[in-house]
Order: structure tokens, then sequence, then C-alpha cells
């Protein structure tokens, strides 16, 4: 198991990276390196208003320091980009488990994102990047240009990015589409590659259609309305494959599973 | 002053301090000891259990709204044999101290599980959930039936050892609360555990559907303190038993509010998934508010209208 910590943390830095998209920098210690996939549940702070900590992949960590990006999508996330530097939330981190890169980096691996499903893979980008095996193609999407957290790759160090969007895709660096155009086109000359890929359920779910038609293997960071973050509550449940297939949590045994492990992705009959 | 004798005595049973985790939201008390002892605490209450495990329901299991939780688990658990063989052992090894919350199909059923307790070693206790919204066979049925009630209480109480405790855990979704307290009081109950949760719903405006398959969920969190705190001093001025409160605890003064209506103990639940170590902080911060208000034990907090339980 991972060494969790749990405790209060300070709003170090916030930058605004894409349309209601920002990047939060808490002050935090982790008892343990953060893995790709790997997340925190993070209570804004306020009891009065809200019941539960929000589940957040983790973008990147070091000493001391702690690094999301989140989208607004409710009050939990717009109380968290709102707060003022300095003010405290409690964070319960590393959670779950994560892409195991120890195997994977031996692979020739193609990572597919959509939306806030880019933390992780941008986190395993970096990692496979130190290691120096990079990913062959790293590939994500969004809706339109605004909604590229372009900052975030800026420096570098999580290799290229190929960037799909389904609208103004008019920018010069843009590929107009879904991602899983991108996909197809980076299986041809990488056959044998592993895919790795988080985002909606629906991309992830066509992205599974894909590796199977074309034998390819695919893990996923699943996303689930959490309570506790901890195994503890049940709310987060998904069915293992088989007969009668056990009913594991996202944030216990998860959020990162082969696709071929979890029911509804393995027993979907293609498009 | 002297320190604060926070210790309280459900039936034969001793526990250190008044402050356990509810069933259901601190899992079987082993998941968290990474960051807290479990043995701190007065109790662990664990997750319900039945004699074979459940799946629970389907997704969506819970909805957060503004001042509480819904939630529609469906006892989703391990089943008593294999919490028997793989948790019990390790709560034993720590000394936690521990109630094993019991839900049944059929009223018979829950003298058959303790039956098959008494052949283990490292519980307390035992907390009968007659209360439970979340499932067709859910206990609900039974635990709205004052005749039931007494059955089982009744029948239990003839398999119990006698140095462990029974709890009755009450729905709030009744009438009159107090006439289930009084069957499980005439029947032989050491404590009295309110509330579960509130039934409620939730709407999908897009689909305009319940939330929930099951339509029905249960409520909790703080925005039910008050029915929960309104709930025990029901039963309080009903019972001379000690009354176990729970419901939308998530500071101090919310334990303080239970001993005033009546609680001798409480128990912690929703707002552990906020701050896991809560009851932890409770504990200690109970310690120091009942000195601060100069009382020697947390049956002084007790409204004096209610008179000596
Ligand atoms: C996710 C969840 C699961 C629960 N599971 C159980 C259970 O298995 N058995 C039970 O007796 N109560 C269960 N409860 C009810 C709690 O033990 C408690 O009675 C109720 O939530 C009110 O307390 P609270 O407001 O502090 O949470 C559950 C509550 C929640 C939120």
């Amino acid at each position: 198991m991972t060494d969790r910590r749990y405790g209060p943390a300070l709003l170090r830095a916030k930058e605004s990276v894409a349309r209601e998209t920002w990047v939060l920098r808490y002050d935090f210690e982790m008892g343990s390196v953060a893995l790709p996939g790997q997340f925190a549940m993070v209570h804004p702070g306020c009891d009065e208003l809200f019941v539960l900590p929000r589940p957040l992949s983790i973008l990147d960590a070091g000493d001391g320091w702690i690094d999301f990006l989140v989208k607004v999508a409710g009050r939990g996330s717009r109380a968290l980009v709102e707060a003022d530097l300095g003010s405290a939330v409690r964070i319960l981190a590393p959670l779950g488990r994560g892409f195991d890169l120890d195997s994977l980096a031996c692979e020739t691996l193609i990572l597919v994102a959509g939306g806030v499903g880019v933390v992780p893979l941008h986190l395993a980008a970096r990692r496979l990047v130190e290691r120096g095996r990079p990913a062959r193609r790293a590939i994500f999407g969004a809706r339109a240009p605004e909604d590229l957290p372009r900052q975030v790759w800026s420096d570098g160090r999580g290799g290229d990015w190929e960037l799909w969007v389904q609208e103004g895709a008019e920018e010069g660096d843009l590929h107009p589409g879904l991602v899983t155009e991108g996909l197809e086109r980076a299986l041809v000359d990488a056959a044998d590659a592993t895919i790795l890929a988080c985002g909606p359920t629906a991309m992830m779910q066509a992205v599974v259609r894909i590796g199977r038609r074309t034998g390819n293997r695919v893990w996923l960071c699943l996303e689930e309305q959490m309570g506790c973050g901890a195994g503890v509550c049940r709310a987060c449940v998904v069915d293992l494959s088989g007969d009668p297939g056990q009913r594991v949590t996202v944030c216990r045994e998860g959020p990162v599973f082969e696709s071929s492990e979890i029911r509804f992705l393995a027993e979907e009959t293609p498009a | 002053m002297k320190g604060v004798d926070l210790s309280v005595q459900l039936g034969p049973v001793t526990f250190a301090n008044p402050i356990f985790t509810a069933s259901g939201t601190w899992g079987y008390g082993l998941d968290f000891v990474d960051l807290v002892d479990p043995a701190a605490l007065g109790a662990v209450v664990t997750k319900t259990l039945t004699a074979v495990p459940r799946r629970g329901n389907p997704q969506p299991r819970v909805r957060e709204l503004r001042h509480g939780l819904l939630n529609s688990i469906g006892l989703e658990n391990v089943g008593l044999q294999a919490f028997l063989r793989e948790k019990l052992p390790a709560l034993r090894e720590r000394g936690v101290r521990t109630i094993l919350s019991l839900a049944a199909r059929e009223s018979g059923e829950f003298a058959t599980m303790v039956a098959e307790l008494t052949r283990h070693e490292g519980w307390q206790g035992v907390e009968l959930n007659l209360s439970c919204p979340n499932v067709a066979e859910g206990g609900l049925d039974f635990g709205r039936d004052p005749f039931r009630i007494r059955e089982i209480v009744d029948s239990v109480r003839q398999v119990l050892p006698a140095d462990r405790a029974l709890l009755v855990k009450l729905t709030p979704n009744v009438t009159s609360i107090a006439d289930l307290a009084v069957a499980a009081q005439d029947a032989g109950a050491h404590a009295i555990s309110c509330i579960n949760t509130v039934v409620g719903l939730e709407v999908d405006l897009e689909t305009r559907r319940p939330v929930f398959p099951r339509a029905f969920a249960g409520y909790s969190g703080p925005a039910i303190l008050p029915i929960a705190l309104a709930k025990v001093w029901e039963v309080a001025r009903a019972v001379d038993l000690p009354i176990v409160g729970i419901g939308g605890i998530s500071s101090v003064e919310d334990v303080l509010r239970f001993l005033v209506v009546g609680a001798g103990a409480v128990q912690v639940g929703t707002a552990l998934f906020a701050r896991p170590t809560l009851a932890h902080d409770l504990v200690k911060e109970l310690e120091e508010s009942l000195i601060t208000r100069g009382c020697a034990s947390p049956m002084q907090m007790r409204c004096e209208e209610l008179g000596r339980s």
C-alpha cells in the first residue's frame, strides 16, 4: 500500500490554464511518490457547505507540493478554484492503484486523453520521459481550442502531444475530430502498442472497442461518484468480468484497470 | 479540576469513551490504521453483516446534496463468515472494541447469526440493524413492528453471552419511534441506537425520474441532525436504556447536543468521509469541552427534564 497522508493543505498557487480550468498547487507532503492515476480526496474546507471531499487525480507532485488540474463542474470545484491563496483544504493522498509504469514502460505505449482525463496521462507521460522510454504517441482531445490546457505541456517534460478538437481546428497545429481518429492512425505504425486512456465514458468505450478490434491491450483510469476514497463506503463499485464477477471499488482496487477486467467494458458488444 | 470520566456502560459492557463510528461509514474498522488507531475509539460498529455476502444495489449509489448525503448502497458486505475469518482476528489483535452490526432476511436469522458468533472471541456487542431503507428485505418491515422487534430481541438475548452488549438500531421513518424502543427494552435490549438514515429521494430533471433505481434512498449528514435529536429525545422520555445518538454529527457541539437530549454515547457517520480522523478528534475535543463546562462525565450534560437514565 502506498503511504497515505491526511491533513490540511494551503493553496500556494493557482493558474488559469483553459476555459474554466485551473492548475492548483497546495503545500502537501505525501509519504510516497504518486503513480500516474493515483488521486487525492480534497475537501474544500467549508464543512457547512460540502458533505463530501472531491476526488482529484494527481497532476504532479514533488517535495512538499501537489498539483491538481480542476475544471469547474459544480459547487465543489468552483469553491476550490475560487479560494484565496493561503486558504486551507484537507487532503488525503495518494490513493488508489495507478498505472504500473514499472511493467508498462517496457511496452510501446499510446496515451489517449479527453478533457480532464489528461491529468493521469500527463503524469504518465512525464514519468515515461524521465525513464527515457517516452510514449510512442500522446493524443489529447477537447471540444474547442479554448479547452486546451497548453501551459500544462509548455515545459515539454511530458513529450509532444497531438491535439484534437471537435470545433475550431483552424489554428495551425490542431487536428479536427475525435481522439479516436488519432488513435486509429497511431496504431497503423504501432500495431503492437498498449493503449492507456482516460476521459469521458463514451470516449473510453470507443477506445476499448478499437483495442478489441485491433487486438491492442487497453488500460483505463476510471471515474465514478465516490464517498470516502478509501473503499469503506462502497459507493464507487464496478463489477469485474467473470461469473459472478467480483464487485470492487474504483477508489481502492482502481482507478486504473485493464479494460478486459471490467464487465461493462468487456461485455459491451461492438458498435 | 480532575480529569473527566468518559466511560460509558451499555448493559454489561464498559466502553472507554462514548465516541463510536457508525455502521457503513468506516468499513470494518481496519481501513485507516495507517492514520489513526481504531482502538482509541469507544467502539467501532462494523458495516452491517448478513449471513451470506450481499452485492448491494446498482449504480448510482450516492448523491451529495447541499447539507446531506443520499445513499443507496444496499447493504453490500462480505458476509458474516468472511468477516469472522478475515477481519475479526485483526480487530481483536489490535484491541479494537468491536460491535457487529447485523441484518437478517427473516427474524429467526438474527439469533442464528449471534449463536454463530459465540464461537468467536474479540467482539463486545451486536447492533441489530432493524432499519435499513435500502433493501427490499432490509429489516425495515420487522423494524417497524413492535411485536416483531420484541420477538427478535428476545431470541437474540437467549443466545447472547452475558458479557456482551445488545444494541438495537431503529429507523426514524415511523410514526412512533418510542413504541419501538419500548418493545426493545421490554425484550431485554441493552441500548437503543438511533437513528438510521431518513428516507429521501432525489430527482433527475433530464430523465424526469428518481435518480436511484429503487427511488428511495437513505438521507444522512448535517441535514438530519435536528431529526435525530428529536428522535433521541422522544426515546429518552420513553425508556430507561442508554441511547446511542446517531445522525449528522460533525463537531463536538453536535456530540454535546446529543448528550443533552439523552444520549449516553454517539456514533459518527457521514462526516467521516470528509474527515476520516473526525471520531478521534472528537474524543479529545469532548474531554476538553466537558472540562470547560465543569462536567465530570458526559452524563452531566443530560437535560434535567429527562431525569436520570
Ligand atoms: C454510505 C452509508 C452506508 C451506511 N450503511 C449502513 C449500514 O450498513 N448499516 C446501518 O445500520 N447503517 C448504515 N448507514 C447509516 C449510518 O450508520 C447512520 O445511521 C446514518 O448515516 C446517520 O448518521 P450520520 O448522519 O452521521 O451519517 C449508512 C450510512 C451511509 C451514509
